[in-house]
């Protein structure tokens, strides 16, 4: 199948034998879509017969009108047909990019004066074409913006375009035959609410999640903090926003995109994929005044490369000041490095239980269990009277695990 | 003077004659050759006329043949089943085109 643009100029090379040599000949090709009418021609194309095979170059302008052609050679003598023949590749020729809108989608549909709305054009290329075009917009009969639309033939797609009311009233928006209308007033409930869950992959609510929205047309952001039980919400400014929500140890979760409509309630689930493999660990010591450390409930496990392991050092208290003043890793191949966490620990003078987390890895560093073998942790600590001169006070090491 | 003439197409040859022999049952035929009437790729037939004694036109209806090529054209008048006369028209030539091994590329 050949395919040739409307209006454009290709040659047909006819290779024919006319027996006998030196008749006065014309050579016409022509293209038609029923046979009958003519809708392209080469015009009569005089040649005299050889009386061997020869070509003629016949030049042709595609029709204007988009469709599937056949292809006619008429070969006369004298004014009168000699034969006729058709070619067995026909010719399409597309038609041009025709893109339409079909509909407007006003984003929010009401909003307070100098708020802004998101007009999204939904168009169409109906024609043969890819092609680009200029939509132009108005509202309230004025022509206020342009939308520009590239779309390839037969395909479907939408444009983005913004724009702020600063009066109050009713907006009419129209682009081709599609409208859409939009309200601007102060007295509009211009705040909806978005709630909804920040979860793990187990199910289980996370606590002190942190959700972000921020709005597509302004930018303007919105911060959420999760319950206990993973639960958050807030009031938005009615409009259009990507929202996403992160939380210590896991990922990012994607953007999701929801709209807050004045005056009511959306809802925005989140499930947050765990960071690596998060293998917690509770160690429990003592500082020496409570008598040494004890760690009844460690056990040695098993890590792969790449995990973070975070422990949680839950330690009492005696002495006035405490601290650990350091967790260090020591690797396979015996090198010792320090590890992100822990730090002071002094909130008071009264003797209590209190927490302390390492994770294997340093700022720079993601993980430092890159290579398998036996991981060594070391702890040290510090204590003091006055939370001004510090000593040393113990130390120890544990195996924390085997990485493979 | 070339005449050009499609393969298939039926031409009337008219012949002119004036046979002085008023009442005689004649035929004529007009053929093509393009071996100097040795070989006839079309013929009219016999055409049965009567002689008038005057100038007659006589109709020979000829079907060109389906190969093209270039050729003369021949008379034979016949009468009581004697060839009276042959004539030659060499003068002139019939060409039928024929057009083959077309084809279309762009």
């Amino acid at each position: 199948m050949l395919t040739f643009q409307p209006g454009s100029t290709h040659i047909a090379n006819v290779n024919l034998t006319v027996m006998p040599v030196g008749i006065e000949c014309t050579a016409e090709v022509w293209l038609t879509r029923d046979g009958v009418q003519t809708a392209a021609t080469s015009g009569l194309i005089a040649f005299t017969s050889t009386g061997a095979r020869q070509q003629i170059q016949m030049p042709v302008v595609m029709p204007a009108l988009p469709g599937e052609y056949l292809v006619y050679l008429d070969i006369a003598s004298g004014g009168s047909l000699i034969d006729a023949f058709e070619a067995s590749e026909h010719v399409t020729v597309p038609g041009q990019a025709d893109i339409r809108v079909d509909a407007i989608v006003i984003n929010p549909t009401s909003i307070v004066p100098n708020g802004a709305v998101n007009i999204q054009l939904q168009c169409t290329n109906y024609g043969g074409s890819d092609g680009e075009r200029t939509i132009p917009i108005y509202i309230n009969g004025v022509h206020e913006r342009d939308g520009i639309m590239t779309l390839a033939a037969g395909k479907s797609g939408a444009v983005n375009v913004a724009y702020t009311a600063f009066d109050e009233g009713t907006y009419e928006v129209t682009a081709d035959d599609a409208s859409a209308t939009f309200t601007c007033s102060t007295s509009q409930p211009y705040k909806g609410t978005l709630l909804g869950t920040v979860k793990n992959n187990s199910g289980t609510g996370i606590a002190s999640a942190w959700i972000r929205a921020t709005n597509v047309n302004n930018g303007e952001s919105w911060l959420m903090i999760s319950d206990s039980t993973g639960a958050y919400t807030g009031d938005l400014t009615a409009g259009t926003y990507n929202v996403y929500a992160m939380a210590a140890n896991y990922q990012d979760s994607p953007a999701q995109q929801v709209t807050i409509t004045g005056g009511l309630t959306s809802t925005l689930n989140f499930t947050l994929v765990s960071l690596g493999v998060n293998k917690i660990k509770d160690l429990l010591a003592q500082t020496l005044a409570e008598g040494g450390y004890i760690y009844p409930n460690w056990q040695q496990l098993n890590f792969a490369l790449g995990d973070v392991v975070v422990i949680t050092m839950r330690f009492k208290k005696g002495a006035p000041y405490v601290r650990f003043g350091a967790m260090n890793l020591i690797m396979p191949n015996g090198q010792s490095v320090a590890c992100l966490g822990g730090g002071m620990y002094s909130p008071g003078q009264e003797p209590g239980v209190y927490y302390s987390q390492w994770h294997t890895k340093d700022g720079a560093n993601p993980t430092f269990l890159t290579v398998p073998g036996t991981y060594l942790v070391s702890f040290q600590l510090f204590s003091s009277e006055d939370n001004v001169n510090w000593a040393q006070t113990d130390s120890f090491n544990i195996v924390l695990g085997i990485v493979s | 003077m070339d005449r050009v003439m499609l393969p298939g197409a039926q031409h009337n040859a008219n012949v002119s004659l004036k046979l002085s022999a008023p009442g005689l049952a004649c035929t004529a035929e007009v053929f093509l050759s393009a071996d100097g009437g040795a070989t006839k790729v079309a013929t009219s037939g016999q055409v049965a006329f009567t002689a008038t004694g005057s100038q007659q036109t006589v109709i020979c209806p000829v079907t060109m043949p389906q190969v093209g090529g270039i050729f003369y054209a021949y008379l034979d008048i016949a009468g009581g089943g004697v060839v009276l006369d042959q004539f030659a028209d060499e003068a002139n030539r019939i060409l039928v085109p024929v057009v083959s091994n077309v084809e279309i590329t762009w």
